[in-house]
Order: C-alpha cells, then sequence, then structure tokens
C-alpha cells in the first residue's frame, strides 16, 4: 500500500467515525421528541453555520471543482478560470435570495422540503410538484452519479485503487451516514470534509509556489509552454459568448438546484445564516483560487503535455509530482470530500422528495417508524441506482449531466424566484414556465436549430422563463388571500 | 405589491427587508460584472506576448482577481454582516430556543 492510499483509507476511517457521531446525535435529537421529518430532512432547523455554508456551497463546488476545473485550467489557460470563478461568492447571495423568506415562510406552512413550500404557495398544485419532483428525483440522481464517476476516477487515477472498488467504497459510506443520520449525519460529514478541503487546497499551493519559487514563475513557465494559455479565451480559440454562457449556467447551477435552496430550511436564526455566508464566501474562494485556478496554471506549468485531453488527471499528476505521497493523499481526499459533501446534500434532497413528498402524501396514516424505515429503503436504493448508472457509465453522461443539471435550474431559479418575491404569480404561470424551461433549455442544448440559441441556451432560456412566467399568471386567477398572507404579510 | 395592497394586507417587515438586502446585493454585483468584464474583455485583447505584468501576475488577470479575490469577498463580508437580524419565527417575535 503507497502512502496515497493509506491517507485516503484514513480519510474514509474518519469519515466513518463522524458518521458514528452523527448517527448518534440524530437519535438522541429524535429521542427528545423531535419530529422524524422535520430532524431527518432539515436537521431540526438546528444545523450549525460550517453546515450551512458546507451545504450551500454544495452546489457550486464538487469533485469537477478540484478535477474538472483544474483540469480545464491547465488546458485553456488559468484565465478563463478566472474569468468565470468570480461568481463563485455568488452561492452565498442564494442565502440572501431566500435565506429570510424560505426561514420564515418554511415556519409557518411548517415545510420540510422545497416542494412543501411550493406546495403551499400554488394551492397544492399538482402539475407544479409533480414537475418539481421530477427536477428533483431524476435530475439529481443523474447529477450524484456524475459526481461518483468524477470521485472515483480521482481516486483510481492517483492512488491506484481500481475504479470499480473506490465507487462502491465511495457510494456505501455515504448512502451509510445519509440513511442513518438524516440531515445531521449528512452536515456532521460535512463540517470535517469542509476542514479537509481546506487542508488539501492549502497544502497544494504551499507545494506549487515551493516548487516553482514563486506565483510569477509559473506564469513566466505558462508563457513559454504557450503564450496563448494567458489569455482569457485560450488566444481566441473560445467565443466569449460561449464563457459567457458557461459563467451563467454556473451562476445559475450553483443557486438554482434544489438542495441549495433546501440549505435555508436547516437554520433557525439570521445569526448562523449571516455566519454561513461568511464563512462559505471564505471557504470558496480558497478552494477556487489556489486550486481550480492557481493549480491548474501550476499542473499545466509542471507538465505542458496537459492539453485537452487529459483533463481528469491534472490534480493528480500535479499532487503527486510536487508533494510527497503521504501529503498528495490529503489533496485526494480533499477532492473525493468535494463529491461526498455534493452527493450527500443531493440524497437528502432526493430522499425528502420521494418520503415527504410523495409517500408520506399518499399514505398520512404512516408513523414514525415506518418513515424512518421507508426513509432508509429509499436511500439505499438511491445509492444503488446511482451506482448502476456509475457502473454502466453512459458514454454520453457528462452530456446527460449537463442538461440535467441545466435543465433543473432553468426551471427552478425563476419559479422560486417568482413564487417568493412576486405575489401575482400563480400556479398555471409557474407550471407552464417551469415546462417550457426545462423543454426549451434541452432542445437547445441538444440540437443547433437556432445557431445563438444553441451557443448559449442557457442565457436565453432564462429570461424567456421569466416572461412566460409572467404573462401566464397576469392572465390567470390571482392567488387566493390566504397564500398572500402567509408568503408576504404579517400574520 | 400591488396584490397585497388589493387585498387590503400588511406587508410583513422582515420581508420588506429581505427586498432591500436582495437590491444592495444586486447592484454590488452588477458593478462587479462590469469590472470583471471590462478587464476580461477589453484588458486581455491584445498580443499576450506584450502582456505586462504586476507582481509577475498578468495585468488583466491581477486586476480581475482584485475584483474577485480581495474587493468582492470584503464586500460580500460586509453585506452579511449589514443584514439585520430577525427572528426567523411565523409571526415574528423572538423564539423560545433561539440563542
Amino acid at each position: 500500500m503507497n502512502g496515497q492510499s493509506l491517507v485516503i483509507l484514513i480519510y474514509f476511517i474518519v469519515v466513518i467515525g463522524a458518521t458514528w457521531y452523527g448517527v448518534r446525535k440524530n437519535d438522541k435529537a429524535l429521542k427528545e421528541g423531535g419530529d422524524f421529518a422535520s430532524q431527518t430532512f432539515k436537521g431540526g432547523g438546528r444545523i450549525g453555520a460550517v453546515g450551512v455554508a458546507v451545504l450551500v456551497s454544495a452546489g457550486a463546488v464538487s469533485t469537477g471543482t478540484f478535477v474538472a476545473c483544474v483540469g480545464r485550467s491547465a488546458a485553456y489557460g488559468p484565465g478563463y478560470m478566472t474569468l468565470f470563478l468570480y461568481i463563485a461568492p455568488v452561492t452565498f447571495a442564494a442565502l440572501i435570495l431566500t435565506g429570510k423568506r424560505m426561514a420564515i415562510v418554511g415556519r409557518r406552512v411548517n415545510a420540510n422540503s422545497l416542494v412543501d413550500v411550493f406546495r403551499a404557495r400554488f394551492d397544492n398544485s399538482k402539475m407544479v410538484v409533480a414537475l418539481l419532483v421530477i427536477a428533483t428525483v431524476v435530475f439529481s440522481t443523474a447529477s450524484a452519479a456524475g459526481e461518483f464517476v468524477g470521485g472515483s476516477r480521482a481516486i483510481e487515477a492517483s492512488a491506484g485503487i481500481p475504479y470499480r472498488v473506490s465507487l462502491i467504497v465511495f457510494a456505501a459510506i455515504i448512502t451509510l451516514y445519509v440513511a442513518l443520520g438524516g440531515m445531521t449525519g449528512v452536515t456532521t460529514v460535512a463540517i470535517i470534509q469542509g476542514f479537509v478541503m481546506c487542508l488539501g487546497s492549502v497544502i497544494l499551493m504551499i507545494g506549487y509556489v515551493k516548487y516553482f519559487g514563486s506565483f510569477g514563475a509559473i506564469f513566466e513557465s505558462l508563457k513559454s509552454v504557450d503564450p496563448a494559455l494567458l489569455t482569457p479565451n485560450d488566444g481566441g480559440t473560445m467565443p466569449m459568448l460561449g464563457i459567457f454562457e458557461f459563467w451563467v449556467m454556473f451562476a445559475i447551477m450553483a443557486v438554482g438546484q434544489p438542495w441549495v435552496s433546501q440549505g435555508s430550511l436547516t437554520y433557525n436564526n439570521t445569526k448562523t445564516m449571516k455566519r454561513g455566508m461568511i464563512i462559505g464566501t471564505i471557504m470558496l474562494l480558497i478552494w477556487g483560487t489556489l486550486v481550480a485556478i492557481m493549480g491548474g496554471a501550476a499542473a499545466r506549468a509542471f507538465d505542458p503535455a496537459l492539453d485537452e485531453t487529459m483533463i481528469d488527471y491534472a490534480t493528480s499528476t500535479l499532487s503527486m509530482g510536487i508533494l510527497p505521497s503521504g501529503l498528495a493523499g490529503i489533496v485526494l481526499s480533499a477532492a473525493a470530500g468535494a463529491g461526498q459533501s455534493t452527493i450527500g446534500a443531493i440524497f437528502i434532497c432526493v430522499a425528502s422528495a420521494i418520503v415527504n413528498d410523495v409517500y408520506k402524501r399518499t399514505h398520512p396514516q404512516a408513523d414514525e417508524a415506518k418513515l424512518k424505515k421507508v426513509m432508509r429503503i429509499t436511500t439505499v436504493c438511491l445509492g444503488i441506482a446511482t451506482i448502476l448508472i456509475a457502473l454502466t457509465e453512459p458514454a454520453t453522461l457528462h452530456i446527460l449531466l449537463n442538461f440535467c443539471q441545466g435543465g433543473c435550474a432553468a426551471s427552478i431559479l425563476p419559479a422560486l424566484t417568482l413564487a417568493l418575491y412576486w405575489p401575482r404569480a400563480t400556479k398555471e404561470g409557474i407550471s407552464v414556465g417551469m415546462l417550457f424551461g426545462m423543454v426549451f433549455y434541452i432542445i437547445n442544448y441538444s440540437f443547433d436549430i437556432v445557431g445563438f440559441l444553441h451557443q448559449a441556451p442557457m442565457v436565453c432560456t432564462i429570461p424567456l422563463t421569466f416572461i412566460i412566467m409572467i404573462v401566464v399568471s397576469k392572465m390567470t386567477a390571482k392567488p387566493s388571500k390566504e397564500v398572500v398572507k402567509t408568503f408576504f404579510c404579517e400574520m | 405589491m400591488s396584490l397585497i395592497d388589493e387585498y387590503g394586507l400588511k406587508e410583513d417587515k422582515r420581508m420588506k427587508q429581505a427586498n432591500k438586502e436582495l437590491i444592495i446585493f444586486l447592484i454590488s454585483f452588477v458593478i462587479l460584472s462590469a469590472w470583471v468584464w471590462y478587464w476580461g474583455f477589453w484588458g486581455a485583447n491584445q498580443d499576450p506576448l506584450t502582456y505586462t505584468y504586476i507582481m509577475g501576475i498578468p495585468k488583466w488577470m491581477f486586476m480581475v482577481s482584485i475584483g474577485t479575490v480581495v474587493i468582492y469577498p470584503i464586500c460580500m463580508i460586509v453585506q452579511a454582516l449589514m443584514i439585520k437580524d430577525c427572528p426567523l419565527s411565523a409571526d415574528g417575535k423572538k423564539e423560545v430556543d433561539e440563542e
């Protein structure tokens, strides 16, 4: 066993230890009379600031940040990454957008999930709920599978643990802490993951600065590899419209995922929210700048062969090239942790959609023990489903992923914004708009019908979705006084 | 907000405050975007061999990073601190289990 594998193994053991602790904490809260659904899906509303920060940033930071972004930064130049990573702190703007309103309304309607909030807002509209549940379950499961592939690849590439083995171990651990610990389990583990990710980033930075001598030396070497790497668009080969689209998509995907907005239900005072925003902004900057941008630049300067065909290998090549193997293991654990925190958040969100929004509605007489069982079975099934998707590895997984997440975000973000900020929004308007957003985005993303629509599908879909939602809402009956009162007024 | 008046209701003060905070954020974000895209589009639009450097980093990238890595996070943190504390309970009253 080499150094990297040993460190990764230690990391996994620590995660299992944290899982055990989280499960005990969760059981204790349940014994003290916590409501099962509320405790499992939003940690009883008592999640701390670091937990909120990691949970919300999970939307923006995943294995991708530690693997694919580094690879892209190496392949196309760090400038390209610099340009779009400036929206990183915007994830926390998600908390400005939804934070207070979701938390207040969530209390009023006693919501345990995003779907609960929508159900109350659009008087139980089956259409809105169905679209949301589909978006959450189908699209999120696909995203989780993508994360698994990324994380296991990173481990395989570097530690030499076979892809399938690491995939299954990876998935088993996450399923364990989600099924047994619920939201408390996820956030307990997330704190450790956040710490390991920061540690890994700093170690990597110390590594490449020591290796090259200074930041300037990295750019000097890049210049001698290929001067085009210093430009924001790889010497003009990438159209600026494409970069802009990528940027909008990244921002909207980070903010519009259901598991991100659901984070707003997990705290019970504004102090935690504010602390979460500050901690999260700082953590995201550390990860983004030190790893995604500069890590990529250093990787290319270290090994000029890391072009666009080698995107998955930049992180492992760099960390194993410049760091002793034990420390490289920490960097790779950080990559695994980034993926795990995202998958944990996704699993909780999907489980809440299935258990809370589908099962509990169809079986209103089910007691807590029964719900607990269903929750565990659901999570295990989810784990197995994602492993199967990841193992068969559809060749088009990346495309699938992109349009799943994009389609999901393109419909949820406008719906959420209007539902929370515009009293006149009606269920018809929102459901037509959501349907339009998903379909329009997926069609334009997949087929080249109109040139600029295909090049920048997200940029075009979002405003159109807003317009359709507003127009259709204006044409249909006003929401009832009760709803307006619950969502916007003093009680 | 006309529908609220139409029904003769009174908007929750906390919601009004949340709107203000969102608008402040949006303004700051538009300013940042202008800064970043100005340097990204025009600041970098020349032959990379003729780039000037600040502290070893290409000038345009340095300027973009000043905005994103230094000024903006400070701006975000100030905004976070400026968010008015309020109880998140249903009726706006303080809760028992709040710190």
